[in-house]
């Protein structure tokens, strides 16, 4: 019984720790993103130097939407744009986005999660 | 763990192929598509088919159905990285048996987001979702089980950019049906069709946003006893065709915790969840490859489930017990209905459905009757059942057979008759028990009526009979025997009583005669020792055979001597008349005459001896008792006296010497006045007591001038011729005489003196009366003093102040009487007030307020006392209280307990007090177990000293046998043990090693006596002949435990013997022994325990200690042996201490009594009273004192 508490505590305590864990502040420009307008998104990452860059971009029920960009880069470049279609070139839904970024130099990953409006 | 290990292999291989088939859908509307609850995500979202709690109002509402009773659920969720909430809470409740209804309530916000400060330009949006779901399920009576669930949900974003600030909010409702199809126990299947309403827009602003029909169907499979349980959910859109499959398992790993795992949309999904009680926690983790994960808190509450449960168990009991009781009435249909709420209740209640089985069998058994017949057997019941309610077997039994007779199937009539017949039975069995027990201990008048009622019961029962048939026999050889016995007694007694008239008369002959027919009947001892005195009387009359003539000659000769007072000899004379010729009834009544006569000259100076004994005049009384034994020397009673008297002479003259030995040592005038007055009697009662003359003398030299004084006072006196100085001339003149005993003169003084004091006797008595009475009545003895001055009435009747006298002396007892009730009562309230019993004390003072005869003064104090009483109880009462509480505090309980027991006598309804007693002594009783564990710890190690410690300690707490038995035990052992240690120094191994073997029968478990024991063997191992011999001794001497111990001692030392062929003789020599030793022991201790315990039954306590005590000293542990002698030893000790109280009482009564008639004056009393604290305490010092201090008063 008690082997079985110690178990489901840990997969409780991981979990929250993955979800706590602080990141640099990515951000997108316009936020909230009008698609209306014609202009496309603009996604700023603080990059790391020589690193494996992936930028993805997930509905709120976790319904994964689009990746934006998944490749290794210098320091030339910090910003990635989204023109609010999905996979299958179809506008997305209005409503509420997540912009997952993840970062991988050497052995180290950092993630970077943050809302974004869409109508 | 085989079993587990299958389970997650099949688990493995449906969640890897299922990963397989998992297609990526759609992007959806987040609201509906986000799951929910704890278990429903844990399994990756396949619970359509399962929907067993209430989160079955959102998943499929048809799985409502299997809510018992109402359930609330809380569910939360923090999705991605906490930046959106998703929160849900659902309650759903049963209306009756059909009808289950869900309210719920779901919404997902993200918050406000503001990134200005990034971007530098205005960024700013609120975004939330909300439902509310209501839901709906009916339990049909068939297999298929249909929801629906109407939603209403409402979308809203605020937005605030470059653009400016726009509102954008949408909403819809919308309609979901399920249906859940259980099949068996083991397989369920489900169906729902969401937003049955297609064409609904959920866009946000002008985008046109459908909400799509969903259409869902899972499976969910239970395997091994149910543990553990496999469900897939297919999930179609048909509108774009897009499919998605869930996957879930669950293993109950035990009772109050399940694991779950599954693939939701293609992410692994994880969870566990404890019950406790009514609750429910869940923890689900989903693993969503490449987004994020995201972990799932949900809670579930069974309202009052289980007190649901329980009530219908308690239904469900009610209802059967109702259903049996009419059963058993005859009340089929009756009882058919209850048994069937019961099936309504628990179909699978096996009693209820053989009972309704039962019911209608019986009912089916009764319908082919006529009405009349029906009518008949409803009658002949009644009357069978009446006969049966006042225990009249046989009646009710035949009424109960007529029923029978009738209706071969009344079932009622047989349950009755089978009861009666055991009841029969049963009664048979125990009176025939009874009755035999009886009769072998031959106590028939006892067993008779137990054997009657058994040939009464059972007229067959032969063995019954047969006893009886031997009683009456028995019975009657004893009356015969009976009135043999009686003639034999009636025959001795006719023939004693003769012989002893006859014997009276002097007829020996005829007596001798008498005599010896009695005693043919009857060997007495007194007929025997009247038989021998007169043939011993015969003898001496020498007479050989009767004669006429001689009678009369001797009777002739008895009257002449007679004449010529010569009484002995005429007697005798007289007697030999009789012998010669018995029918001489002349001669028998001279002879009576002569006795008569002789007699009474006999006893006048024997009578005229005893007065003077009385008035203390021993002398003279002496001289009346020779002058008797002049007349005949064999008077006996004289004899006795005057030896008696002789005796007590001496003592009291002794006790005078020392009185007046005393007096003389003072040296005062009064004193040597005292002195000279007792050596005087000394002298006179003992001639031969040469001090008490040698002391007179003395003092008469001192006083020879004084004598004249005297002699001139007492003749002054005498001359004055005033009856008032008679007494002064009295005194003088006896003082005189002790000095001058032979002057004439003065004796004749004296007696003239006297004379005169005759002569007005009735004066002198007068004024002595008035003396006393007034001397009493100023003591306040009023009752005493009016008999005396009544006594004045009868000399002087018209004495006025006398009887003024005797009015206030009426008028006085009246008043200490009223007093006296009222003093009664007030003592009492004191008694009670001092043992704290204020509210009898108060109740017992309040009486005096109704009291007529109390006086003002009186009811005013005692108002006094109840205040102050009230004041008291209630102070004391939290005084005790606080005291305890205080002592408990400090851990000091009995103090503690003994304060609180106070206070509860005072108030018995103090409920603080009462709780903390209760506490107070919970806690005692677990101090006394945890020291009586210590020390039976250190009596096994074998550290005695600490076991008695711990073990006493115990015992001021706790009283038990155990506590005692082994504080005894310690102590002997602890006792033996130093004897044990004291000997082995001296060289004694003998003696030694037979102290530890002792120590070591009475505690098997003393490691260390063990290891002495081989040590003090070693050294005994040459000596092992001698113990044989010494053995063998006390076997003859019949001390068979010292035998045996001897013998172990031999066993164990003669391993060290070095001679082979001399160990194996001795062993097997030993060996023999011991078994003899051992049987003879059990013999002993047998016959010890069993008269011990006979007399213990009989309740002769002291007598069984004694037996039980000898069976402790040779086996500690014998049967029950320790339990008695322990219950022996406290009776004894209470009566004991009953004993001494009770004659505590009565010593003190006694003690009073004495001292009160001391000071009265009424010596003898006294000393008689304090005799009677002798004969209780015959030690009692006090007593003794005072008896000592009474003799000295009266002089002796």
């Amino acid at each position: 019984m008690r082997k079985y508490l110690i178990v489901s505590a840990v997969i409780l305590f991981f979990s929250t720790a993955v979800a706590l864990k602080k990141n640099p502040k990515p951000y997108a420009f316009p936020n909230p993103y009008n698609i209306a307008d014609g202009r496309k998104l603009t996604i700023h990452v603080p990059l790391k130097k020589n690193s494996l860059i992936t930028v993805d971009v997930y509905s709120q029920s976790g319904h994964f939407i689009r990746r934006i960009a998944n490749k290794k880069l210098s320091s030339i470049s910090n910003s990635f744009k989204w023109d609010g279609k999905d996979d299958e070139k179809m506008r997305v839904k209005s409503g509420l986005y997540f912009i997952h970024i993840i970062q991988k130099i050497n052995k180290l990953t950092y993630k970077d999660v943050f809302k974004l409006a869409v109508y | 763990m085989k079993k587990f290990k299958k389970v997650l292999t099949v688990t493995l291989i449906f969640l890897l192929s299922a990963a397989l088939y998992a297609s990526e859908g759609g992007q959806g509307i987040p609201i509906l598509d986000l799951g929910v609850g704890g278990k429903a995500s844990a399994m990756g979202g396949a619970f359509i088919s399962i929907s067993d709690d209430a989160t079955a109002i959102l998943w499929n509402p048809a799985g409502m159905v299997q809510i018992d009773g109402d359930e609330l659920t809380l569910s939360y969720a923090g999705l991605s990285g906490f930046l959106s909430q998703l929160a849900f809470v659902g309650y759903a409740r049963n209306f009756g048996k059909v009808f289950t209804a869900g309210l719920g309530f779901k919404m997902l916000f993200s918050g406000t987001f503001d990134d200005e400060v990034t971007t530098g330009q205005r960024s700013k949006f609120t975004e939330g979702h909300f439902m509310f779901i209501f839901s709906g399920a009916f339990n049909l009576p068939f297999p298929l089980k249909p929801g629906f669930s109407i939603k209403y949900a409402y979308q809203n974003l605020n937005v605030d950019d470059y653009t400016g600030a726009e509102n954008y909010s949408a909403g819809f409702f919308n309609i979901d049906i399920g249906v859940l199809y259980p099949i068996g126990n083991f397989l369920n299947l489900g169906l729902k069709i969401e937003n049955l309403i297609p064409s609904i827009n959920m866009g946000i602003g002008d985008a046109n946003e459908p909400v799509p029909t969903k259409i869902i169907t899972g499976a969910s499979v239970k395997l091994f006893d149910g543990k553990f349980r496999f469900a897939m959910d297919m999930e179609m859109v048909p509108a774009n065709g897009i499919m998605d499959l869930h996957i879930g398992v669950e293993y109950r790993l035990m009772k109050s915790f399940s694991v779950y795992g599954g693939i939701d949309k293609g992410s692994l999904t994880f969870g566990a969840n404890l019950y406790v009680g009514d609750f429910s926690v869940y923890s689900t983790f989903l693993l969503n490859p490449g987004y994020d994960s995201t972990t799932r808190l949900a809670l579930h509450y069974k309202m009052g489930k289980s007190k649901r449960k329980y009530k219908s168990i308690e239904r469900q009991m009610i209802d059967l017990s109702k259903g049996l009781e009419k059963f058993h009435k005859g009340k089929y249909r009756d009882a058919q209905k209850f048994f069937k709420k019961v099936l309504d209740e628990d179909p699978k209640n096996r009693t209820a459905k053989h009972m309704v089985g039962l019911a209608k069998t019986r009912i089916e058994s009764k319908d082919w009757l006529k009405p009349e017949e029906k009518l008949f057997i409803k009658k002949q019941f009644k009357i069978a059942k009446d006969f049966y309610d006042v225990k009249n077997w046989a009646d009710s039994r035949d009424g109960f057979n007529k029923i029978l007779g009738i209706n071969p199937l009344h079932w009622a009539s047989k349950d009755y008759i089978d009861k009666i017949d055991q009841i029969i039975k049963d009664q048979v069995k125990r009176n025939f028990r009874f009755g035999v027990k009886y009769f072998i201990q031959n106590n028939l008048k006892k067993a008779k009526p137990y054997l009657r009622e058994v040939v009464r019961l059972k007229k067959d029962h032969r063995q019954a009979f047969d006893l009886l048939e031997r009683i009456k026999l028995i019975e009657k050889d004893a009356w015969e025997r009976k009135i043999k016995e009686d003639m034999r007694m009636n025959n001795a007694q006719i023939y004693y009583k003769r012989g002893i008239l006859l014997f009276k008369k002097a007829n020996y002959i005829d007596a001798i005669q008498s005599l010896k027919l009695s005693l043919n009947y009857v060997d007495n001892r007194l007929t025997r020792y009247y038989k021998e005195l007169a043939e011993k009387r015969l003898k001496k009359l020498n007479i050989s055979k009767k004669s006429r003539v001689k009678s009369i000659e001797f009777y002739k000769l008895g009257n002449q001597l007679s004449n010529a007072k010569k009484y002995k000899d005429a007697i005798k004379a007289f007697e030999k008349a009789v012998n010669y010729f018995p029918q001489n009834k002349t001669a028998e009544k001279a002879l009576s005459d002569a006795r008569a006569l002789f007699r009474k000259i006999l006893e006048k100076p024997f009578k005229e001896g005893l007065a003077f004994f009385k008035k203390g005049n021993y002398l003279k009384a002496l001289n009346k008792w020779r002058d008797a034994l002049k007349i005949d020397k064999d008077y006996e009673p004289a004899k006795k006296y005057i030896k008696s008297t002789k005796k007590e002479m001496r003592v009291r003259s002794m006790y005078n010497l020392q009185i007046a030995d005393t007096h003389y040592k003072r040296g005062t005038e009064k004193d040597l006045e005292e002195a000279l007055k007792y050596y005087k009697n000394a002298y006179d009662l003992n001639r031969n007591n040469v001090k008490a003359l040698r002391g007179w003398r003395k003092i008469k030299g001192i006083f020879k001038n004084k004598s004249m004084a005297l002699f001139n006072k007492g003749f002054d006196a005498l001359k004055s011729n005033k009856l008032s100085k008679l007494n002064i001339a009295i005194d003088s003149f006896e003082k005189y005489l002790l000095i001058r005993p032979d002057d004439k003169q003065a004796k004749q003084f004296l007696a003239d003196a006297r004379r005169r004091k005759n002569a007005n006797r009735t004066q002198f008595r007068v004024n002595d009366l008035n003396n006393e009475a007034k001397a009493l009545f100023t003591n306040r003895d009023y009752a005493k003093a009016k008999v005396k001055f009544q006594e004045i009435l009868k000399y002087e009747p018209n004495n006025r102040t006398v009887k003024k006298f005797i009015k206030r002396c009426i008028d006085r007892i009246k008043l200490i009487g009223r007093r006296q009730q009222v003093m009664k009562i007030f003592n009492e309230g004191i008694r009670h007030f001092k043992k704290r019993r204020y509210k009898k004390a108060i109740k017992v003072w309040s009486r005096v307020e109704r009291m007529k005869v109390a006086s003002v003064s009186d009811k005013k104090m005692l108002k006094g006392y109840i205040q102050t009483a009230k004041e008291v109880w209630k102070y004391n009462q939290n005084k005790f209280y606080i005291k305890g509480f205080r002592y408990a505090k400090m851990n000091m309980l009995l103090k503690a307990s003994e304060s609180l027991k106070e206070a509860l006598k005072i108030n018995k309804y103090h409920n603080k007090a009462r709780r903390l007693l209760t506490d107070v002594s919970d806690r005692i009783r677990s101090h006394a177990f945890k020291m009586y564990k210590s020390g039976l710890n250190s009596y096994k190690a074998g550290n005695y000293k600490k076991s008695v410690k711990t073990m006493e300690e115990s015992l001021l707490y706790r009283r038990t046998d155990k506590t005692v038995n082994i504080l005894e035990d310690s102590k002997e052992n602890l006792k033996l043990f130093i004897q044990a240690e004291n000997l082995f120094k001296k060289g004694k191994y003998i003696d030694a090693s037979i102290k530890y073997e002792q120590i070591l029968r009475n505690n098997r478990l003393d490691k260390k006596v063990k290891q002495k024991i081989v040590r003090v063997s070693q050294k005994l191992s040459e000596k092992t002949d001698s113990l044989v011999m010494k053995a063998e001794k006390q076997i003859k001497n019949k001390a068979y435990s010292d035998a045996l111990l001897t013998l172990e001692i031999v066993l164990k030392s003669v391993k060290f013997k070095k001679d082979k062929k001399k160990r194996a003789f001795i062993k097997d020599r030993a060996i023999t022994l011991k078994k003899r030793a051992g049987k003879k022991l059990g013999e002993t201790l047998r016959n010890n325990y069993s008269a011990g315990y006979r007399l213990y039954i009989r309740k002769v306590y002291n007598k069984a200690l004694v037996y039980f005590n000898r069976v402790v000293k040779y086996k500690r542990d014998y049967k029950n042996v320790r339990r008695y002698r322990l219950k022996c030893i406290r009776i004894i000790g209470v009566a004991k201490r009953a004993r001494a109280q009770k004659n505590a009482g009565a010593i003190q009564r006694l003690l009073f009594l004495g001292m009160s008639r001391y000071r009265a004056g009424k010596y003898q009393a006294a000393i008689n009273a304090w005799m009677g604290i002798l004969r209780i305490v015959p030690n009692h010092s006090g007593a003794r004192s005072y008896i000592a201090r009474a003799r000295f008063k009266m002089g002796r």
